[in-house]
C-alpha cells in the first residue's frame, strides 16, 4: 500500500533522474518527442510495479526500464524503416525514397541553428549515439548516471564481468571518436 | 593510453553530460514534470480512499473542530471524570457484601427453621 512518505520519496527519485533519462534516451533514439514517450513510459512503468520495493533498489530497476523501451524503440524503428521502403516511391536511380528523411525538417534542423549547437558537447552525444547498444548503455550507467558495476548488471540484465567489457569497449572508441575534441 | 588517461577522459565526459541535463529547453522540463506529476498521480490512485489526502483534510479538521467545541464547552463546569480501577473495585466488594449479607440470612433462617 502506497502511503504519503512512499509519494514523496518516489517523487524525489524521478525528480531527480527524469532531466539525466531524457537525454540518454533522446541520445540514443534521437528524437525528442520519442525520448519524452520513452522517459513518461518507464516513470509509469517504475512506479506501477516497483513502487512497493525499496527505494535503493529504484535506480537500477528504472534504468532497466528504460533501456528495454530504447530497445523496443529501436525494433520499431527497424520495422518502420522495412515497411517505408517496401512501399515507398523509388527514385530515379531507383532507390526508394523515404519520406521521413525527404520531410521538411524542424527548426532546429536550420543551419543557423546547426552551427550554433555544433561543437564539443554534440560531439560527445554523437559519439555516444553511435556506439553499440550495449557499450552505450554501460558507458551512460556507468559514466553518467554513476551505477556501479553490480548496479549496471542488473539495469544490463547482464554479468558484472560483461558491463566491465562494454564498458572498457565503450571508453575506448569514445576516445577515438572524439580525438579531435581533446585539449 | 594510460588509466590516468582513461580517467581524465571520463571525468571529462561526465562533467559534459550532466552540463547538458541542465541546457534542457523550457517546453522539455515542463513535459516531463508533467510526465513525473502523471506518474505519482497513478500511484496516489491505488491508495485506499480514507488515506487519500483530500479525505484526512476534511476528517482531521472536523475532528479539530469538535476538540475545540469541547474545550470550550467544558470551560468553568465540573471535572470530566471517568470510572476508575478504584471505584469499579468498590463497586464490586459491594456487590459482594450484599451476597454475604444474604447467605448469612439464608443460613439464619434454616437454623430457626430446624429448631
Amino acid at each position: 500500500m502506497a502511503d504519503a512518505a512512499n509519494v514523496a520519496e518516489l517523487n524525489e527519485f524521478l525528480a531527480g533522474v527524469e532531466k539525466r533519462a531524457f537525454r540518454m534516451a533522446q541520445i540514443a533514439v534521437k528524437d525528442t518527442e520519442e525520448a519524452l514517450d520513452i522517459v513518461q513510459d518507464t516513470m509509469l512503468t517504475l512506479v506501477r510495479k516497483y513502487a512497493e520495493k525499496p527505494a535503493a533498489e529504484w535506480r537500477p530497476l528504472f534504468y532497466r526500464i528504460l533501456k528495454n523501451r530504447i530497445t523496443d524503440s529501436h525494433r520499431r524503428n527497424v520495422v518502420r524503416r522495412k515497411v517505408i521502403a517496401w512501399f515507398a516511391p523509388s527514385s530515379d536511380d531507383g532507390e526508394p525514397l523515404d519520406p521521413i528523411e525527404n520531410a521538411p525538417g524542424r527548426e532546429s534542423d536550420t543551419p543557423d541553428v546547426r552551427m550554433a549547437l555544433d561543437g564539443a558537447r554534440d560531439a560527445l552525444s554523437t559519439a555516444i549515439g553511435r556506439l553499440p547498444n550495449r557499450q552505450r548503455e554501460a558507458f551512460m550507467l556507468r559514466v553518467w548516471e554513476g551505477l556501479n558495476v553490480a548496479q549496471t548488471s542488473v539495469a544490463m540484465r547482464c554479468s558484472e564481468g560483461s558491463v566491465k567489457t562494454h564498458y572498457s569497449r565503450a571508453v575506448h572508441s569514445l576516445r577515438e571518436l572524439l580525438e579531435d575534441y581533446r585539449s | 593510453m594510460t588509466n590516468a588517461d582513461d580517467d581524465l577522459f571520463v571525468e571529462k565526459t561526465r562533467q559534459a553530460l550532466r552540463d547538458s541535463e541542465n541546457e534542457l529547453d523550457a517546453d522539455v522540463q515542463s513535459r516531463l514534470r508533467q510526465a513525473r506529476r502523471q506518474a505519482v498521480a497513478s500511484l496516489e490512485a491505488r491508495r485506499p480512499v480514507f488515506l487519500r489526502p483530500w479525505v484526512l483534510a476534511p476528517i482531521g479538521s472536523m475532528a479539530a473542530v469538535a476538540l475545540a467545541v469541547g474545550l470550550y464547552l467544558g470551560q468553568g463546569g465540573e471535572e470530566l471524570s471517568f470510572p476508575g480501577d478504584e471505584a469499579f473495585t468498590v463497586a464490586q466488594d459491594m456487590e459482594l457484601l450484599d451476597e454475604l449479607e444474604f447467605v448469612a440470612w439464608m443460613v439464619l433462617e434454616d437454623e430457626r427453621a430446624s429448631g
